[in-house]
């Protein structure tokens, strides 16, 4: 439910200035039947009328307050919480007057009140303007009041009560269900626009600093040392920048699969080098993230372990149901037991955070090495 | 320009900085630079032009893409040879232009080494094999083997031998280490890698022509 009235502050979301404006409009020109309506009721019945002056003011005023209602609901400046708290109390007012003013008798014949349905406009403004559960309460109070001032069990007395708080509840309902709809489509269209802004984002970067950066890297070591220096910072650059712009295929909205060969393209750099099909393969988040956990374990051993001028090459292959992912590293290499004992040095992270993560996903992690020849893995994952 | 007879190099990149960077190095090594291009179109129109022994093709250049002009330019000259680089690992578009026939692709932050011994290698007519295309060239065949396997007939296939040399290829070993490992020669191991690529794009010029014999009958019985 709406806290606040969606219709009287700048606060309010595009979709309810767009929705309410027409449906104020509407309600005017309701407002404008219904008036006409009660005129004509009240002129029919007219020899029957008690206080005939007190009927003519109560019409004047009902009258004027149509064309003041209609002035102040459509401009923004003036559709104030202010104006709707009077609008009820008018609508009350008028209401509670209909057997004083009428006479009781005369009232009775037919139960229909002094402003006839012109009063159920102020609680459909409510309900507009805060939904179903105010417009339900002040339709059974405008409504209620007739039973109050002329107590009675009569059915038609009453239904005025159970019909102006239904109508509040329905507009209500209706105006909730249209608001959060526009809601959803309003959404749907700024994730629109802010994939399409990021994708131009991409492009730019792209076209611009990723080839300078390359260019740097690539002229660099020509210039000597302070050149190759220049050239290492523009790699490292060059590959956190592709990763942000590889980030993109990773942040759609819910998505409970991901293609785990953008996850593994988020480790690539100057040092590691991702290989992988043209096609997507899909596997669900949990999966995805236990694959990275497990994918930059093992690069992070390379970084700490393997010497400073080794590089590592990742290869992903998708064979029936079964993901591969082969890490392999020219480093200085270790013995492969020592590798699977490491937990036993205090080295837990091998142990916990690729075997037992692999063992968890129902696949196998199988490691050689030999000192000088680097660190070779390979993980077998079983995915639908 | 030591060597005015060396092979003749088209270069294609919408960035003016590249193709000056890279036709300096080239010219360096005795290639001649023998027309550059900044989109798509004028990359078809000098290549029509100047029949390059050698194109140089950038992915990411205006309309038509370095994919699709690789496709153009190979139907219309299947002896030109064609080396992509691509900025991004694009891998769809590169997985196109290899189809298509190009040699091999680099990445834009190879070295000028790198990107020497790559041209050098497309001029020879030598598939350029980095660990990308490799694990690209793999997961294609996987694809085409699932694919036909749907359809009940025989696709194309690697041998065992092959599989193992290209997996070691795309874990980044080099020639002389996989032929070490595997007991073979080095120039078995070249020779392997050639195979692979000529198999895909062989495959990609049958599919091809089944495609258009197909359309050629469907438009025959309209």
């Amino acid at each position: 439910m709406r806290m606040q009235p969606v219709w009287i502050s700048r606060r309010d979301s595009t979709a309810s200035q767009v929705l309410l404006r027409p449906l104020l409009r509407v309600l005017n020109w309701l407002r404008i039947a219904l008036c006409v309506h009660a005129l004509v009721v009240n002129a029919l019945r007219w020899h029957e009328v008690a206080h005939r002056g007190l009927l003519v003011a109560a019409l004047i005023w009902m009258v004027t307050w149509t064309a003041l209602a209609a002035l102040a609901y459509s401009r923004s400046a003036t559709r104030r919480q202010a104006f709707l708290v009077a609008d009820l109390v008018v609508a009350v007012a008028l209401m509670a007057l209909s057997a004083p003013i009428l006479g009781t008798t005369v009232f009775a014949n037919d139960y229909l009140a002094l402003p006839a349905y012109w009063a159920i406009c102020a609680p459909l403004v409510v309900a507009m303007a805060y939904g179903v559960v105010p417009g339900a309460i002040t339709g059974a109070v405008v409504g209620g009041i007739l039973v109050v001032v002329t107590p009675s069990l009569e059915p038609a007395l009453w239904s005025w009560l159970v019909v102006f708080a239904l109508l509040g509840a329905g507009i209500g309902v209706l105006v909730d269900l249209l608001l959060s709809s526009m809601g959803e489509r309003d959404r749907a269209f700024a994730e629109t626009a802010s994939l399409a802004e990021r994708e131009r984002l991409n492009r730019i970067v792209h076209d611009g600093v990723l080839q300078v950066l390359a260019l740097v890297e690539r002229e660099g070591p020509g210039m000597g040392p302070r050149g190759v220096r220049l050239a290492a910072l523009a790699r490292e650059q060059e590959s956190r920048l592709r990763v942000l712009l590889l980030d993109r295929s990773l942040d759609q909205p819910a998505a409970d699969q991901v293609d785990i060969t953008a996850v593994l393209d988020r480790h690539e750099s100057s040092t590691v080098t991702i290989s992988a099909m043209a096609e997507r393969v899909m596997v669900s988040s949990r999966e995805a993230l236990e694959i990275d956990a497990v994918v930059t374990e093992i690069l992070a051993n390379v970084a700490k372990h393997a010497g400073p001028a080794a590089r590592a090459w990742v290869l992903l292959e998708h064979e029936g149901r079964e993901l591969i992912i082969s890490l392999r590293d020219n480093g200085i290499g270790a013995k492969a037991e020592d590798i699977t004992k490491a937990g036993e040095r205090g080295h837990i992270g091998v142990r916990e955070s690729v075997l037992g993560r692999i063992r968890d996903l129902g696949g196998q992690a199988v490691v050689r090495a030999a000192p000088g020849r680097g660190v070779d893995w390979e993980l077998r994952i079983p995915v639908q | 320009m030591t060597e005015p007879d060396g092979p003749r190099v088209m270069l294609v990149d919408d960035h003016p900085v590249w193709i000056e960077a890279m036709s300096g190095d080239l010219e360096a090594a005795g290639f001649r630079i023998v027309a550059t291009a900044a989109t798509g179109d004028e990359a078809l129109r000098r290549a029509r032009a100047t029949r390059p022994d050698v194109m140089v093709m950038d992915l990411r250049i205006p309309d038509p893409d370095g994919a699709t002009c690789t496709e153009i330019l190979l139907h219309e000259f299947p002896d030109m040879h064609v080396l992509v680089i691509s900025a991004s690992g694009e891998r769809d578009d590169v997985l196109r232009a290899i189809k298509a026939g190009a040699k091999g692709y680099l990445v834009k932050s190879a070295t000028p080494e790198e990107l020497l011994e790559g041209v050098r290698r497309t001029a020879d007519g030598d598939a350029v094999f980095t660990p990308g295309l490799a694990g690209l060239v793999l997961g294609e065949f996987r694809r085409m083997v699932t694919d036909a396997a749907k359809h009940n007939d025989a696709g194309p296939i690697l041998t065992t031998r092959e599989t193992e040399v290209l997996r070691r290829v795309a874990k980044g070993m080099a020639y002389r280490e996989i032929a070490d490992e595997l007991f073979v020669s080095h120039r078995t191991v070249q020779n392997h890698v050639q195979n692979v690529l000529r198999k895909l794009q062989l495959h990609n010029r049958v599919e091809l022509t089944l495609y258009a014999i197909e359309q050629g009958y469907k438009d025959e019985a309209h």
